[in-house]
């Protein structure tokens, strides 16, 4: 099959890729980009694991295609932290242990960015309700929520 | 501040040690491990919770371009009834290697019947379609307590009970009978104020992890083989392989990643 060249802006770096039109926006990240950090999960929406911003609109990147990048802005959990800094989403993840296997933790993280970017001061309940798109087994959500309201709060003070 | 914070561990908040790559998306999970010249890997499934396999052909998929193997239980060592005790299980390796890709028969709805390895996942979907598989349908037994039966369809023909040491004349769908005992159980219910008997049922569970099962496997020229999989028990995945495969238990190395869930339900693969 015939592939696809495409431009995108991928965590601030302009990038090309060729794809095919069957591949979704998840498998040219981790395949074809190896951008590994979004994960696979369920690869029909439910699970969350496969998060990605796309021109600001949090999406499962297993739900959109390749082709369908062309010319957009697209942050994965890759593109979060700089070399010598966490993103508060992170650090705050880390002193809450709102982890364990970490499958669900870049998803979790990205999909809260997008949360922060529209709302830096979320109530719980809108933490929670923003959160629903993603699934996690380990920990069970609490400590996720709390790490996200720190995170908002890290934000506020410029930590 | 308080006493406790004269320990070292109790009273503080480490932070875990993995934690770093997992918030940063670094961690290497088994669908991570990228190498050059990767095929990926799909499974043919059976439509029947019962049937014969009369045929199947594998031409038409392996014709396809970017196919590049397509394996039948035929590619498997044929192994006799070996007993193996894996850890958690002791298991037959012949009934685990016709469950891996089912020999003669299909056993249950999604038992695998061909596997295709292909330069994409989509190519070897679409290889799926072109294999050609011919089968028996046979009556299916849908319940325990049917399987019970002395009259139900037998789903291996050879496996005879056993029980307490012995093993049954004839086959039966009961593998085992094993009894636990402690006093006198029936002298115990006879001074009971109250006898409660009842029978429950539940649905089959699985755990719900979130990482799909997953598997790189890197076969060398020299005869070794490396397998990075989704796994809570290396070593156990290790024994399989070199049995099913009948490889020197010393050629295979199995190496875990980092794992996305698991609560027992990824013991062995």
């Amino acid at each position: 099959m015939s592939r696809v060249h495409v431009q995108a802006r991928i965590n601030g770096e302009e990038t090309e890729f060729l794809c095919e039109p069957r591949q979704s926006l998840l498998e040219v990240l981790r395949d074809v980009l190896m951008l590994t950090g979004s994960k696979e999960g369920c690869n029909n929406g439910n699970c969350g694991a496969c998060n990605v911003i796309l021109d600001g609109r949090l999406v499962n990147s297993c739900l959109v295609l390749g082709v369908e990048a062309q010319g957009k802005d697209i942050q994965t959990i890759e593109g979060l932290a700089t070399p010598d800094r966490l993103h508060p989403l992170q650090q705050q993840f880390l002193e809450h242990a709102a982890l364990q296997c970490g499958i669900c933790t870049p998803g979790f993280i990205v999909a809260a960015k997008a949360l922060l970017d529209k709302n830096p001061h979320p109530t719980e309940p809108q933490v929670r309700h923003w959160l629903a798109g993603n699934l996690c087994r380990c920990t069970g959500y609490d400590k996720i929520v709390r790490a996200v309201l720190s995170a908002a709060d890290a934000v506020r003070d410029g930590r | 501040m308080s006493e406790s914070t004269a320990y070292k561990v109790i009273g503080t908040r480490p932070i875990r040690h993995d934690g770093l790559d997992k918030v940063t998306g670094r961690a290497i999970y088994g669908a991570d491990v990228q190498m050059v010249g990767l095929l990926y890997g799909k499974i043919l499934r059976s439509p029947h919770a019962h049937a014969r396999i009369r045929k199947i052909d594998t031409s038409r998929a392996l014709a396809l371009p970017g196919v590049k193997a397509v394996t039948t239980h035929q590619d498997l060592p044929s192994l006799d009834d070996k007993i193996a005790d894996l850890g958690e299980a002791v298991v037959n390796m012949r009934y685990m290697s016709n469950n891996i890709l089912a020999e003669g028969k299909v056993l249950y709805k999604g038992h695998a019947v061909a596997a295709v390895a292909a330069t994409s996942p989509h190519i070897a979907e679409e290889a799926l379609a072109l294999i050609d598989v011919e089968y028996e349908v046979l009556p299916p037994v849908m319940d325990v307590l049917d399987a019970m039966n002395e009259r139900a369809p037998l789903v291996l023909e050879d496996l005879k009970t056993s029980s307490i040491g012995q093993k049954g004349d004839r086959p039966s769908n009961v593998a085992s009978h094993f009894q636990h005992k402690l006093g006198d159980p029936e002298k115990g219910f006879a001074e009971a104020d109250v006898v409660i008997d009842r029978e429950f049922h539940t649905a089959t569970v699985h755990q719900g992890y979130i990482e799909p099962h997953n598997a790189t496997a890197l076969y060398s020229p020299d005869g070794h083989l490396t397998v990075w999989c989704s796994t809570q028990g290396a070593f156990a995945v290790r024994s399989q392989l070199a049995e099913i495969l009948q490889m020197p238990i010393a050629t295979v190395k199995v190496v875990p990643p980092a794992l996305g869930g698991g609560f027992g339900g990824t013991m062995t693969y």
